[in-house]
Formats: structure tokens, sequence, C-alpha cells
């Protein structure tokens, strides 16, 4: 069981107040009238599923029920980040050699 | 009521207190302290069980979780059944009622082992009871006998009345087995005023400090056992879980404890203050660092004939002598490729066998 740090909250708490909403950063069509409708097919429907990090959104459904995003490694269920809605994540693919201990870090 | 392999003295066996029990139909003594399988073998009980296929006898070969022929069925009555519980992690407890789960009519006389003893021509490995199956309008009649014969144990019939719980918990270091390297690593821990959990699975802490002939500071092992235990136990945030098995290890430093608080005492919960207590609890716990401290366990020699009754790992020879205060027969052969078996040697040489 995964033990997550809620950036609203400021506290480490059980993956069973949690649940997992998916990939982070998808970006809504700007005008929805004008994409094709391959490119709204995609942004509706196509989903990574990386073996590594992934950036996914999770909500603190039995707390805040607010939405953060949470870096994570698919293979190691590592939590190397959490971080609010609207930021960037600091942990990414390419600057994943140097891994920080920002907070949210699993400990 | 004879122990004919009991040892006139030694052991961290309770003599004042004698414990009857019954297995297979048969009534034996033994003593508090006592695992059922070190009963067993005080009673000169050879064979405990018939090996699942050929249906081979099965003597006790280890002293711990390793466990893999005596494999019993416990419960007086139909409501407290429990299959396939190890002798050797079964604390005795007065009326304990046991039997095996395997050899039909029983253990030492089984039928199924003329089938064993004309070899494996009927039975070659790959040989499945779903040879059986066919014609399918036999099945019914052959599946009476066949699932009797296939499995070990049998479940309950009625309701368990018993009350289980779970609880959560959060320490900063969980250590896993109370043996020296365990409580080592939480005297360490808990002096430095970290929130220690400390569980190991057998009935009494210390691994294999209970049975070493080894000298700590110049005192017997099981003297710094009972120390560091007994400084352990002063200290207001380390959580002693005797009986406590540590059985999955999750992400995050997630680990779940069985913890077993009635199994030593009945076949059911006994009542505390006019409450029925919890027979067992599951503790959910959260730690920092989690230390496995969990042993070894000896592997035992391959060669022919190896599973006949009395042929036992060297460790658990020295454990039967030094913590029960039993001689698992009359007369020992060793073979070796450890130092175990000089410890064993030893063991058997102060027995005075």
């Amino acid at each position: 069981m995964l033990h997550i740090y809620c950036p609203h909250c400021a506290e480490y708490r059980e993956e069973e107040e949690f649940r997992p909403k998916g990939e982070a950063h998808i970006a809504r069509q700007v005008a929805p009238e004008s994409t094709s409708d391959e490119e709204w097919g995609d942004y509706l429907f196509f989903r990574k599923n990386p073996r590594g990090l992934h950036h996914e959104q999770w909500y603190h459904a039995a707390g805040c029920r607010k939405f953060f995003n949470v870096t994570r490694n698919t293979v190691s269920y590592e939590i190397l980040e959490t971080y609010k809605v609207g930021h960037k994540p600091s942990v990414t693919q390419q600057a994943s050699a140097g891994r920080s201990s920002s907070k949210g870090a699993a400990k | 009521m004879s122990q004919q392999n009991r040892l006139g003295n030694g052991g961290r066996i309770d003599r004042s207190r004698p414990l009857r029990f019954t297995f297979n139909g048969v009534e034996y003594q033994g003593f508090a302290g006592d695992t059922l399988a070190s009963a067993l073998l005080a009673n000169g009980v050879d064979v405990v069980n018939r090996s699942f296929k050929y249906s081979r006898p099965r003597g006790i070969v280890a002293a711990g979780a390793e466990e893999p022929n005596a494999i019993l069925q416990l419960g007086a009555t139909e409501a407290a059944q429990v299959p396939n519980v190890r002798a050797t992690q079964q604390a005795l407890y007065g009326g304990l009622v046991a039997a095996s789960t395997n050899g039909w009519p029983n253990v030492d006389k089984d039928l199924m082992g003329v089938v064993g003893s004309v070899g494996g021509r009927f039975m070659p490995p790959g040989f499945y009871y779903k040879t059986f199956m066919s014609p399918a309008s036999m099945w019914p009649k052959y599946e009476k006998y066949i699932r009797k014969a296939a499995g070990l144990g049998r479940v309950p019939k009625e309701n368990d009345p018993d009350i289980y719980d779970h609880v959560n918990r959060h320490c900063d270091v969980l250590v896993v087995g109370a043996g020296p390297a365990g409580l080592a690593a939480a005297l360490a821990a808990g002096r430095s005023g970290a929130r220690v959990i400390l569980c190991d699975e057998q009935e009494e802490m210390g691994g294999s400090l209970l049975d070493s002939r080894e000298l700590i500071d110049g005192r017997p092992a099981s003297a710094w056992a009972a120390s560091v235990l007994g400084e352990l136990a002063s200290l207001p945030e380390v959580l002693l879980l005797p009986r406590t098995t540590a059985n999955g290890y999750h992400d995050h430093n997630f680990v779940t404890l069985h913890e077993r608080r009635t199994e030593h005492l009945a076949d059911l919960a006994p009542s505390a203050n006019g409450r029925r207590q919890v027979r067992a609890r599951m503790h959910r716990v959260r730690a920092g660092e989690v230390i496995l401290a969990t042993g070894t366990h000896e592997r035992p020699l391959v060669f022919s004939n190896n599973d006949v009754p009395g042929n036992l790992v060297a460790g658990a020879v020295s454990t039967y002598i030094r913590r029960y205060a039993v001689a698992p027969g009359r007369r020992l052969v060793v073979s070796t490729s450890n130092d175990h078996a000089y410890r064993a040697a030893l063991d058997w040489h102060d027995a005075g066998r």
C-alpha cells in the first residue's frame, strides 16, 4: 500500500484515502469545434502507459477532496514527488538522473 | 504416561506443569513450554503423518517454521477444527487434540501405503487423480474416495465462534525476528528513543539464543536474551509482539503482522473478565524502517530414504535437546555439511545418550 504525501494537507496519508485519476498534464483543446475527430479522440481517450516515470493525478477522496499530481515510478511504485495542480514537476524523465528529494518523496 | 525420550533435566519447559494431550486418539503427556512436536518426540511418536502421494511414513524433521511433515489437524470439537497446523509451531496446552492430516485408516496402518510400497509403477510422476475422471458416469462413485485422498486436512463444518480484529500501527523501526540480530537491532533503536515494534513468530522471543551453546559476555546466550528483553520491555516506546508472524511486506514499508493471541491457551479463545478474548489480531504497520532479522533455515541433505522417520536436520536435534529437553531417539548418526552437526553431536553427548 502506497504512502502518499498530500500537498494540500501537508501530511503523509494511506493509499486508502486517495483515488487515482489517470495521467496528468493533459491540456484541454483550445478550440474543440475546430479540432479534427482524431485529435479530439486522442485528447479524450488516448493515455500514456509508460514503464518508469509517470506523472499522474490523484484525488484525496477521503481527506481534503482536492486534486494534486504525483510523479511515480510504475515499476517500483516509488513516489518521487507530489505537487499541486498547476505546478511543474521537478522530477521528469529528462532530469531524473539526479533524483531530487523534494517534498512528497516516499520515506 | 512415560515420556521415554524426555531428558532428566534442562530445557525451557516447566516440569511442574504437566499437560495432557491427544494425538490420533491416544493420550500423551507433555509439559508447559513444549511445542506439540517436542511433546510428540518426548513420547517417542515417530510417525506423525503420511506422504501425500505414496503414503510413505513421515516423521518430524525440523523444530520450527520449516517443518515439512508434521502438518496436523487441531481441535477437540467440530467448531474448533483447524487444518494444517505445523506441530513445531503449536504450543502445547492441556486438552489439546491433534490428528494426522493424511493416512487411512491411520498413520501406522495405511492402506494407501500399499500403493506406495509396490512402487511408482501404478502412480508414476505426473499421475493425477483426474485420471479417474473417465468414464464420466463413474466419477460420482470415485469422487467420494478421491476427494478424501486429495488435499490435506479438512475444514470445520460449523461456524467459528471466535473473534478476530485488526489494529493500525505506526513506528520508526519494525524489527522482524527476535533472535540475536533482531534483539540487537531493537535494543539499539529502542535506546535511541525511536518507536520500535519487535515481532517474532515463536512462543518465546530469543530465537537461536534459546538453544545456543555460546556464551555472550561470559553468560549463557539465553540469559543475554532475557536481559535484553527485560530492557526492551522497560522502554516506553518499544512494543514486543511474540507469537506474531510478519506475513506481508508491501509498498512503502507497509507490513502486515498476524498475532496469535490465544492459540497457545486453548482450542477456542478463553474468556477474560467475562468477555471472549480476541483469538488473532492483524497489525497493519506503517514503518519508517524495516529490519528483517528472520534468521536461517537449515537445508536438509539429499540422500536416498532421507524421508524415513528419524531423519532430522542437525539444528533441530540441538533445539529439541537444549530447549525442550527431548532427545529425539536412542542413537545418533551424524552426516554433515555444516557446523550445526558438531553442535548437535556435542548436545547429544551432553544429554547423556
